[in-house]
């Protein structure tokens, strides 16, 4: 076909009625609502650990982890329009990161050295890395899938942003039933848990992306 | 430069914008540009590989279309091109496992002016005689643009000579006022 038929070809055509931001973040919430609904099959009723730990942790578990979901998220999306640089957004991601790790600090220095260990790894680090990480499957499906719209000039960029976000989601609905109390846990084997699907979605961004 | 540059990166927007609100010649204008900057973009980069520069346009293109709710109208269009651009051509080399040594990472080339110039002064004048009626459009276009004289400009429209002379002085008369504003 010649390359002017084409165009008067797609001119005539009607504007379709995309809107990839709703799309987005209604795959978001819909994906999380599977992932949640799979720990309260697996692991009963929520918010059963927030009377043990108080409400103080609880909310730092929630906050950090829907900060990097919503941080990494519109990251992820300004890395799927063309010409927009991801940076600037994603370098606020170091934000939460930042308030956690001070806390960690903070809590860790008031404490001897030998029980650094216990304060960092908990009972349930791997735990908490598998829950986070298998709770991001549902929410990083459905985010490539709304990325089909979309168009990521590096799609290992938006892999590692989209991996990170559904990271993040997870560990909302994994911070539901955690029942660790310090921040320097959350430091470590929140921040691994979302890190791994990220490292992920990384890797396979530049297959599941292509466009 | 950087004036006209803006210029035209203003020129481009706007017509993504007519587009995006249902305006499909500024959109069919929009694409061609887009088409004579893809066009130059690529030649550059595919040196010996001439028949390779037509297909990656006219995919290029289909990206455009099938991509377009991807743009941000506050943003630059020229980067949204260019974007879409480099992917395809990384795309492209590839498929064809080829590793450029060519920089990806410089912008567009300037495309010739005239023809940029061409194709928005059709566009332009096209949506003016829109607003004329059949009659009045068809007689400017036959004797002012495409250098008919009136006699046989009256022969092709099928109107009296009079009417022809009619007809562009109160065409020209409404493009005047609706020049200045005063539609």
């Amino acid at each position: 076909m010649r390359t002017d038929e084409l165009i008067a070809d797609l001119a005539a055509r009607p504007w379709p009625a995309t809107r990839p931001a709703v799309r987005l973040a209604f795959a978001m919430i819909a994906a999380w609502t599977v992932s949640f609904a799979g720990l309260v099959a697996l692991r009963g009723s929520p918010l059963a650990a927030v009377a043990q730990t108080g409400v103080t942790p609880f909310a730092m578990k929630l906050g950090y982890s829907l900060a990097l979901a919503m941080l990494a998220g519109t990251a992820a999306f300004a890395a799927g329009r063309p010409g927009q640089s991801p940076w600037r957004r994603a370098t606020l991601i170091a934000l939460p990161v930042a308030v956690i790790l001070t806390s960690a600090i903070l809590e860790l220095a008031q404490k001897p050295r030998d029980a650094w260990m216990g304060m960092l790894f908990g009972s349930s680090f791997l735990g908490c890395i598998a829950a986070i990480s298998i709770a991001s499957v549902p929410v990083f499906g459905a985010l490539v899938w709304a990325f089909r719209e979309l168009a990521p000039t590096r799609p290992a960029v938006a892999g590692f942003l989209i991996g990170l976000s559904s990271g993040g989601a997870g560990a909302v609905a994994y911070a539901l039933y955690c029942d660790e109390t310090t921040a320097s846990f959350l430091l470590a084997s929140y921040t691994a848990g979302v890190l791994l699907p990220a490292i992920v979605g990384a890797v396979l961004g530049r297959w599941l992306l292509r466009w | 430069m950087t004036s006209s540059v803006d210029m035209f990166e203003a020129k481009l927007q706007a017509l993504m914008v007519a587009g995006m609100g249902g305006n499909s010649r500024a959109y069919h204008a929009l694409l061609r540009l887009c088409a004579e900057r893809l066009r130059c973009y690529f030649r550059r980069r595919l040196v010996g590989r001439e028949a390779d520069v037509e297909d990656l346009v006219q995919e290029t293109l289909i990206a455009i279309h099938s991509k377009r709710a991807t743009y941000d109208p506050g943003l630059p269009f020229t980067a949204w091109l260019h974007g879409i651009a480099r992917y395809r051509l990384i795309d492209l080399l590839r498929r064809s496992g080829r590793r450029s040594a060519l920089s990806l990472d410089e912008g567009f080339e300037p495309v010739e002016e005239s023809r940029v110039d061409a194709i928005l002064a059709e566009l332009d004048v096209a949506s003016l005689l829109a607003s004329l009626s059949p009659k009045q459009a068809a007689a400017i276009r036959l004797t002012r643009i495409d250098g008919f004289s009136v006699s046989e400009a009256a022969a092709l429209s099928g109107q009296s000579e009079p009417a022809v002379k009619v007809n562009v002085h109160r065409g020209l008369a409404r493009l005047a006022a609706a020049i200045r504003g005063e539609d």
